[in-house]
């Protein structure tokens, strides 16, 4: 099973690591180990984020 | 009727000689008797006192002031002044430990014994004097722990560590089974530090971060990489962050660049997340 990692720069191929890098990166990842598994956080990225994809923590996390 | 004196004939009732002593002079059976003791004669002013000075003597003891009442000086009665109004009313206080105070001009108070080890101290209105435990002398501390290696399975992503034994935790402010989080029950400045173990690989960098109410505050790195090849070692990190003592709370992430990696567990030295209250807000 992919990661949403994995899964956004199948979507954009353009992303690199340093778009994700914790201090400089416009976008942040993250899971709250609450079986609710990887969210995209914070998304400031020069283009929208791509189609099946959406921001914020799925419903029914802390 | 005038009897003669030459031929009276004494009856009964009749004086027949007066005899000299404490307080008279003259006596016998003619002459002047003259009341010597001069007691009537002392007082000559209203409220005047007449008190003994010693066998058979005395002196006047002139009226004292308004509000003066009596009293002894010097082994003998003397008018003086007594301040009614610095008097304690013994009434008031009831009970051992008591304390008197003023709740208002004039008026007497009882403030009752505190609890053991509370210090007095002045009340939120700054009224009166309350017994308060004492302010500012300690708070949580905790420390929580990895028990075993935690898998990160996704690469770039912020995953929280999830402390799931607790070293120690003074207040019962961290949550080891459900949400990893440290919650402290009093407001004041936290001193946080943290560590977590990942594996050292020169082809990924490591991150470990500070969450503050679900956003970083605080955040450093580990490990190295092609582009930031000055990076090295295991992530820790420690910050002073404040909390209301109410519904802020705390919590560490990772994050590594490379997908699968495991964090460290076991000991309580391995990857750890503690803090401690500093002082207050």
């Amino acid at each position: 099973m992919m990661s949403l990692y994995d899964e956004l720069l199948e979507a954009l191929p353009e992303l690199t690591e340093n778009d994700f890098y914790p201090i400089s990166g416009s976008i942040v990842l993250q899971n709250d180990s609450d079986g609710l598994g990887d969210y995209i956080a914070k998304w400031e990225y020069s283009k929208p984020i791509p189609s099946g994809f959406t921001l914020g923590k799925p419903l029914g996390g802390n | 009727m005038t009897r003669s004196r030459d031929n009276a004939t004494n009856v009964a009732g009749d004086i027949s000689g007066i005899t000299a002593g404490v307080g008279l002079s003259g006596g016998g059976l003619s002459g002047n008797v003259t009341v010597t003791n001069s007691m009537a004669t002392a007082i000559d002013a209203a409220g005047d006192i007449i008190y003994g000075t010693g066998s058979d003597s005395f002196t006047k003891l002139g009226i004292g002031s308004s509000g003066q009442v009596l009293t002894v000086a010097s082994g003998v009665p003397s008018w003086g002044t007594v301040d009614l109004t610095t008097k304690t009313d013994k009434s008031t206080l009831t009970t051992t430990g008591d304390i008197y105070y003023a709740s208002s001009a004039s008026t007497p108070a009882r403030l009752g014994i505190g609890t053991s080890g509370q210090v007095l101290t002045v009340n939120a209105g700054a009224t009166a004097p309350e017994w308060a435990t004492a302010a500012g002398s300690s708070g949580p501390a905790f420390k929580a722990r990895r028990s075993a290696d935690q898998n990160i399975p996704s690469a770039n992503t912020w995953t929280k560590v999830q402390l799931n034994a607790e070293v120690y935790d003074t207040d019962n402010c961290f949550d080891s089974t459900t949400n990893y989080r440290f919650t402290p029950n009093k407001a004041g400045y936290y001193q946080f530090n943290a560590k977590i173990y990942f594996p050292i690989n020169p082809n990924f960098v490591n991150f470990l971060a500070l969450y503050k109410n679900g956003a970083v505050v605080a955040q450093t790195n580990g490990g190295t990489n092609g582009t930031n090849a000055n990076m090295a070692g295991p992530p820790g990190l420690s910050d002073l962050q404040s909390a209301n003592g109410t519904t802020d709370y705390f919590e560490i992430y990772a994050n590594s660049s490379s997908a699968g990696n495991d964090i460290g567990g076991g000991a309580e030295q391995v990857t750890y997340f503690s803090g401690v209250w500093i002082r207050g807000l």
